[in-house]
């Protein structure tokens, strides 16, 4: 009997999870890959003389955050969606745009904001973010106003530093920000949203994030049965100690 | 946030009897643990998968992804899926899975279902013990016909098996079924999450030599990465000959996973009643959160209408319920109270507002004496900030006022079907708060 279609179209039609594991192939990748609670390395390509903030593939910056060390960048991930950022001033970055139904094939988009350093292409990280080695236990950051659909957080950590495709690089390092008791997705309200380090949860680890190897943190929008047409701004950055002192990291 | 709608609850203008003035409970509480001597009521916890009433797609369950369909064959048949109204209990809205399927060759199955993957981190279903749902299979014309169909819940944990995909793709499945009527009404089915099995056809060695692993039911409920409800043709069990075609529209709704906690295991003789669940009217979001994970609670904001309009209330319920072990279908069941000579239970509400006290009315619904009408016996119970434990004398409760004329205490009390807290505001009123119940018992 041919059970094995329907199967294989579901497969085909999970494109909306970022995280979904590949068995066999994480397996294999697993024996090289660096563990995310070790340091990082930097890869050769990292002496390359590269702009920063110039990308191809990616929308990237405004980089008026007020960070300096921080960028930003929007991900559609279905082809129709559209996003769009803006800097209305400074410490502010606001994300426009419309999400595909899922009727449409629509997957999400994403409000990134990278820590790392990249090159051009987006196959060579040249540094991660090192959250533990400055004493980074949280972000907190403010919303003015949610989409109408779900808002969530996820970090994600550097998992290869030179990779064929960019994705590579982080395949398998999403971390979701859950809550205490590791049940539900945290959905971000508007205003101040903290979210303490060790409660995102490796969604295909199911380990606590260690920080050491950050790539960025991604605020990603779920498509509905509907379009949603979103436009909200993210403003109040800040790291925090254990003991909620502010911590700036130093400009790149 | 878990929001768990009781849509088989039936609203009806009963509640406007709630502004009569009825007695209510003066020195009968004390702010001590509810002496459990006595017939205890007890209960699953329940998370809901999905109740599908925010209308979007995304499962309550904020783990897991948006949902989508498919159909088998591919090449001969199509599935559309969302939702549609009305839902369970003639209420609010229901997943909907359109269906028109026609047989390949002979060898083909037909299927169609509604899936949801992961979003996140897999699902640990390890510490429930039951999957229920309730379904509505509509028929297109003649070309379904009850008993010739199964609606198949899947469970798919890849991470159980050394393998886990097999080479055509395919993944390592816990699955269980029921044959529902299709007759185009609710029905109500509970599934024991322990006699879930790896179907007939991934078991032994495929047509291309692969192997099918035998798989540890706990470490796939531990596991699970995406879960589906099918409509299938029952020829897979070598039941009946398989339909050349089918066609027609699945609806579920009120998706849930139920644990009985260590405290309620515990309880020997006590009386079994279904999940908790929570209720507005009308459906206007002053709902927030009716938790029912870990001890029944609702947390709402309402502002009472202009006068001359129904005024808005919110109910938490359990129900009495019996469960056919043969079909797996659950339907409404009846308790006997007349031994009973009082109810106690463990009460709190929590204000958000500047109030230190509101009113519920505790009701024992009998809904089989006069189903158009619900009629109860009621008393009313000011609750307050700190957790307190209240006894009511069965004697206390009154007839509801509707339907009118309604008298019929001791049948009531004789066909008792559920236990709700409900509260009302008056006109102009806000009332914001949460409130919760613990310890049930009779005696």
């Amino acid at each position: 009997m041919n059970r094995t279609l329907p199967l294989l179209l579901l497969l085909v039609a999970c494109g909306e999870s970022h995280s979904r594991p590949s068995p066999a192939t994480d397996s294999d990748l697993e024996a090289t890959r660096p563990r995310d609670d070790q340091p990082f390395e930097a890869p050769a390509c990292a002496t390359e003389r590269e702009p920063e903030c110039v990308s191809d593939d990616f929308r990237l910056c405004p980089g008026t955050s007020g960070y300096a060390f921080l960028r930003a960048q929007t991900f559609a991930e279905d082809g129709v969606t559209t996003a769009a950022l803006a800097a209305p001033e400074a410490g502010t970055i606001c994300m426009s745009g419309r999400l595909a139904p899922i009727a449409d094939n629509g997957g999400g988009a994403a409000l990134s904001l990278f820590l790392d350093e990249r090159g051009r292409a987006n196959t060579c990280i040249r540094s991660a973010f090192d959250a533990r080695a400055l004493g980074i236990s949280a972000l907190e950051l403010s919303l003015d106003q949610v989409p109408d659909t779900r808002l969530t957080l996820s970090a994600v950590v550097i998992r290869k530093t030179e990779c064929a495709v960019p994705f590579e690089c982080i395949e398998g390092g999403f971390y979701d920000l859950l809550t205490p008791t590791g049940e539900d997705l945290v959905l971000l309200m508007p205003g101040v949203n903290r979210a303490p380090l060790d409660e995102f949860i490796g969604a295909d680890s199911g380990e606590p994030l260690d920080g050491r190897r950050l790539s960025f943190f991604s605020l990603y929008l779920q498509a509905t049965n509907e379009p949603v047409d979103f436009d909200f701004c993210v403003s109040q950055l800040r790291f925090s100690d254990a003991a909620d002192r502010t911590i700036v990291p130093p400009a790149r | 946030m878990v929001m768990a709608t009781q849509k088989r609850l039936l609203f009806r203008p009963y509640r406007l009897g709630l502004a009569l003035v009825l007695p209510v409970c003066c020195g009968c509480f004390e702010t001590q643990p509810v002496d459990t001597r006595g017939v205890q009521v007890v209960w699953p916890l329940t998370r809901t998968i999905d109740d599908f009433e925010s209308g979007n797609g995304l499962p309550s369950w904020t783990l897991l992804g948006s949902w989508g369909c498919n159909a088998w064959p591919a090449e001969t048949s199509a599935a559309e899926c969302g939702v549609a109204e009305p839902g369970s209990g003639d209420a609010g809205v229901a997943g909907s899975l359109s269906f028109d399927l026609t047989r390949e060759s002979g060898d083909d199955g037909l299927g169609a279902q509604i899936y949801s993957f992961r979003r996140s981190i897999p699902l640990d279903l390890s510490r429930y013990h039951g999957f229920g749902f309730s379904a509505n299979l509509e028929p297109r014309d003649d070309q379904l016909i009850s008993n010739q169909v199964l609606l198949r819940v899947r469970l798919d944990c890849p991470a159980a098996a050394t393998v886990g995909v097999s080479p055509q793709g395919e993944r390592v499945v816990l699955t269980s079924a029921v044959r529902p009527p299709a007759d185009g009404a609710w029905h109500r089915f509970e599934l024991d999450l322990n006699a879930f099995t790896q179907p007939a056809w991934q078991q032994g060695r495929t047509g291309d030599g692969f192997e099918w692993e035998r798989i540890d039911r706990e470490r796939c409920l531990a596991a699970v990465d995406s879960l589906g409800l099918s409509i299938e043709d029952a020829d897979l069990e070598g039941a009946v000959e398989g339909a050349p075609a089918m066609a027609g529209r699945l609806m579920v709704d009120e998706i849930d996973l139920y644990e009985m906690d260590a405290e309620q295991r515990s309880v020997e003789g006590g009386l079994n009643f279904s999940g908790w669940s929570c209720r507005e009217r009308p459906e206007a979001g002053g709902l927030r959160e009716c938790d029912l994970r870990r001890a029944p609670s609702m947390s709402f904001t309402m502002q009472g209408n202009d006068r001359g309009q129904d005024s808005p209330s919110v109910v938490l319920c359990t129900h009495a319920h019996r469960l056919d072990q043969t079909t797996h279908e659950v339907t409404a069941d009846t308790r006997d109270l007349t031994a009973f000579e009082s109810l106690s239970f463990g009460a709190q509400f929590m204000p958000d507002a500047p109030e230190s006290i509101r009113r519920f009315t505790v009701r024992l619904g009998c809904r089989e004496l006069v189903p158009s009408s619900l009629p109860a016996l009621q008393r009313e119970v000011e609750l307050s900030a700190e957790r307190s434990s209240y006894t009511l004398p069965l004697e206390s409760f009154t007839p509801s006022p509707y339907p009118l004329g309604f008298d019929n205490v001791e049948g009531c009390l004789a066909r008792m079907d559920e236990l709700c807290f409900e509260t009302q505001v008056q006109d102009g009123e806000l009332a914001s708060g949460t409130l919760a119940i613990d310890e049930v018992v009779l005696r």
